[in-house]
């Protein structure tokens, strides 16, 4: 799996990369997008994609990042690795500061890190073959001579399942499937540490959903890869993660390992969202209870004050409308041991029973303290 | 499920006062007129489908999209029609309206009795007089399915308009309260509203004020809330549950997510290339599948119930190609049981324990060798 690297520069490194530590570390990351409004295009406001999140990502970890669309789990991704610019915060990669690294420097760490996109259609380009799609990575690091890279994109091929004779052979010819295992190829070319997936299923048809996942851990095994698997499908991420962390308007609002998050959520939007997941099977869907949310999303131009959440949110009803929730921001804070929620009644919503309906089929979870919650109520 | 009623559960709307402009050029046609005006029964079953073959004639030669499917739906049922991509649900709803394509599509075979009339020997006119009074539509995406340049309020009274014979204002009316009705707040103040001034669960809600306008018997829901959110997804799926009771809608929900049909459907089809590969209620199919396919879909499907990073199982393979398909089982090249018979013949949709329960696969009729 090594025909490549010898002539590959060494990667920047810093007192800091000693292959200890989380690899990823984002600290209080802000990523707004300005609007400019008005006759004299002035800076009327920001659109807040990611407002003030912090989480490590440690070697050989999967982290998911659920949540629904504009909450800013995709923005998040590609702000780990530097595909948009922060405006504020600090991302660091194996202890390297990816917005103070100079160009070169950036280049050289980026081959460490890759990216999965959603679209197999768009993310290929349609008027390059397979072999140049895969080969283009190599080129651009300058990793191996020609030969070498014609060697490295058939065992590419064959490491994602695609026979290695396709390699003249255009996007086009593909099925949706195959060209997101030519998108997994392309990301492995340099051999990174760390993969940005973000919702590499979400376009594919179910059973071809299940090859690619299959794919995705199998290479995180072989390679020991550490993933950042973005997703809306809550057992997608359940399947394949370690952590899981929750996404609400462009606040990290809960994490937590996925046996903790599903047997007992500490947040209510988790809880929501668990309860509004279709169920494949007949009689839990029958007798499950729905939270169902009403309302859309706010707007994250204009986010409410206070919790975020609190203009949809069921358990703020239950309980009186507390004015804490409008006027105070609640941190990310850890109710249980390795599980941090973002709300400030968690310890009721870890009681409650809603969005549970999944249960009865439920191992037990290791953590002991998440059986609790479940029974009462 | 009070069907009989002839009364429209809506205000607003003197169905009698309809115009019986609807001209006859057929003699189902004839019959079709004299029952437009109310929304009593007119047949045992609601829908029946036999045999229903729809091909696409290609450069590349005739593609089997919907090969000799047949099946029922009962007055404010709710079916489910399940399957990948191009397994020929959607062309399957399409043909139920003769909306497909034409050319290059074309309704080959079979036939489609909706309230005991024989729809594919009704006029284009006629057709659009059925369609828009008695089927509602609801389509995946609410942004090309609605008139950019129209406001929604025009867009929902249209309809009533056309099909109920309502002057302008009495459609307004009746466009507010379905507007209402779907749960749009402040309804009134949107009538003038545009779809791009909705967000995406809005306008699925504007789609199913739309669709139920004329009080419709059945609505096609085509992957209703695939370009949806999950919990706009558990909102507009509530909405399609509660508005089916309240007016004994009969629905036929097409999805790929067989946790929305387990959720919503009495009954579920499920499909693969172009055929009903099982049929039963939810519980026997998602249960007790009888069919590799169906079970392998189910096996495929992550579940939120799952411990970590078990190998989910697969199916193998791509579907068929449906040029001209060979005669075989559409799915022994994918699947693990296959044997020679499956190769040379094609099964036939045969009976299974469960009520209505059937499945077309040799391996699991009665002595084959799938336990």
């Amino acid at each position: 799996m090594d025909p490549v690297t010898a002539t590959s520069t060494a990667p920047a490194s810093t007192a800091e990369t000693n292959g200890t530590g989380p690899l990823v570390r984002a600290d209080n990351i802000r990523v707004y997008f300005p609007i400019f409004s008005g006759l004299l295009q002035r800076r009327t406001g920001d659109v807040r994609a990611v407002d003030d999140i912090s989480f490590d990502i440690q070697r050989g970890e999967t982290l998911g990042l659920v949540g629904e669309s504009g909450c800013g789990k995709s923005t998040t991704g590609r702000a780990l690795i530097r595909l948009r610019n922060l405006s504020g915060g600090k991302v660091l990669f194996d202890g390297l500061d990816l917005m103070s690294l100079s160009r070169e420097e950036l280049r050289l760490t980026r081959r460490r890190m890759q990216i999965i996109f959603q679209d197999p259609y768009s993310s290929l380009n349609p008027r390059m073959t397979v072999n140049s799609i895969i080969s283009e990575p190599l080129d651009t690091h300058n990793l191996g001579s020609k030969s070498a890279r014609q060697e490295r994109v058939a065992e590419l091929l064959q490491l994602v399942g695609l026979n290695p004779n396709y390699r003249n052979r255009y996007p086009h010819e593909f099925s949706g499937g195959q060209r997101q295992r030519i998108g997994v190829a392309r990301a492995l070319a340099v051999e990174p540490e760390f993969i940005v997936c973000d919702e590499p299923i979400s376009a594919l048809d179910v059973s071809i959903q299940a090859q690619v996942l299959n794919l995705l851990v199998e290479l995180r095994e072989r390679f020991g890869l550490t993933y950042l698997f973005i997703a809306h499908d809550l057992s997608v991420v359940r399947h394949i993660s370690d952590r899981v962390g929750v996404m609400y308007l462009g606040k990290l609002v809960e994490v937590a390992p996925p046996d903790l998050l599903y047997a007992g959520p500490g947040h209510p939007y988790t809880r929501a969202l668990l309860s509004a997941v279709p169920i494949p099977d007949p009689k839990t869907e029958r007798k499950r209870k729905r939270v169902i949310l009403t309302g859309d999303v706010p707007s994250p131009v204009n986010p409410p004050p206070g919790c975020r959440f609190h203009t949809r949110c069921w358990l703020y009803e239950r309980l009186g409308r507390p004015e804490v929730c409008r006027t105070e921001e609640p941190p990310l804070r850890e109710v249980q041991p390795t599980h941090q929620a973002a709300c400030h009644f968690a310890e009721d919503a870890l009681r409650s029973d809603v969005g549970v309906a999944h249960l009865d089929e439920i191992p037990e979870p290791t953590g002991g303290a998440a059986a609790a919650p479940a029974a009462t109520t | 499920m009070a069907v009989s009623d002839p009364e429209t559960p809506l205000a607003g709307t003197e169905v009698s006062d309809l115009p019986d402009s609807i001209e006859v050029e057929t003699e189902e046609g004839r019959r079709l007129a004299e029952q437009l005006a109310d929304r009593s029964r007119h047949a045992r079953k609601l829908l029946e489908v036999r045999n229903l073959s729809t091909q696409f004639f290609t450069r590349d030669g005739v593609v089997h999209a919907v090969d000799e499917v047949s099946f029922d739906v009962d007055y404010g049922e709710t079916l489910g029609l399940v399957g990948e991509s191009g397994c020929g649900k959607s062309v399957t709803a399409l043909s139920l309206v003769r909306l497909v394509p034409d050319p290059p599509g074309q309704i080959t075979e079979g036939q489609i009795i909706f309230d005991g009339i024989d729809i594919l020997k009704l006029s284009r006119s006629e057709m659009r007089r059925l369609r828009g009074r008695k089927i509602g539509f609801i389509f995946q995406d609410p942004m090309t399915s609605l008139n950019p340049t129209l406001p929604v309020g025009f867009q929902i009274s249209e309809s009533a308009r056309t099909h109920l014979g309502l002057s302008r204002n009495a459609a307004g009316d009746r466009a507010v309260e379905l507007l209402s009705k779907v749960g749009i707040p402040r309804a009134r103040d949107r009538m003038g509203d545009y779809p791009h001034q909705f967000s995406g669960g809005m306008r699925q809600r504007v789609m199913i004020a739309i669709a139920l306008a004329c009080d419709p018997m059945l609505l096609l829901a085509d992957e209703p809330t695939t370009a949806l959110d999950v919990t706009i997804q558990a909102q507009i799926l509530d909405l399609i549950r509660s508005l089916s009771e309240e007016f004994g809608t009969a629905v036929i929900l097409i999805t790929h997510d067989l946790g929305i049909a387990a959720g919503m459907c009495r009954r579920v089809n499920v499909m693969y290339a172009g055929r009903i590969v099982e049929t039963g209620i939810v519980d026997d199919v998602f249960e007790n599948s009888r069919h590799p396919y169906a079970w392998g879909l189910l096996d495929s499907l992550p579940r939120i119930t799952d411990v970590r990073a078990s190998r989910l199982r697969t199916i193998e393979g791509l579907p068929p190609d449906l040029l001209d398909p060979a005669v075989e089982c559409r799915f022994s090249p994918r699947c693990r049981y296959a044997q020679d018979r499956c190769r040379t013949e094609e099964p036939e949709l045969t009976e299974r324990p469960g009520e209505g329960h059937q499945a077309r696969c040799f391996g699991t009729e009665p002595g084959g060798w799938i336990p």
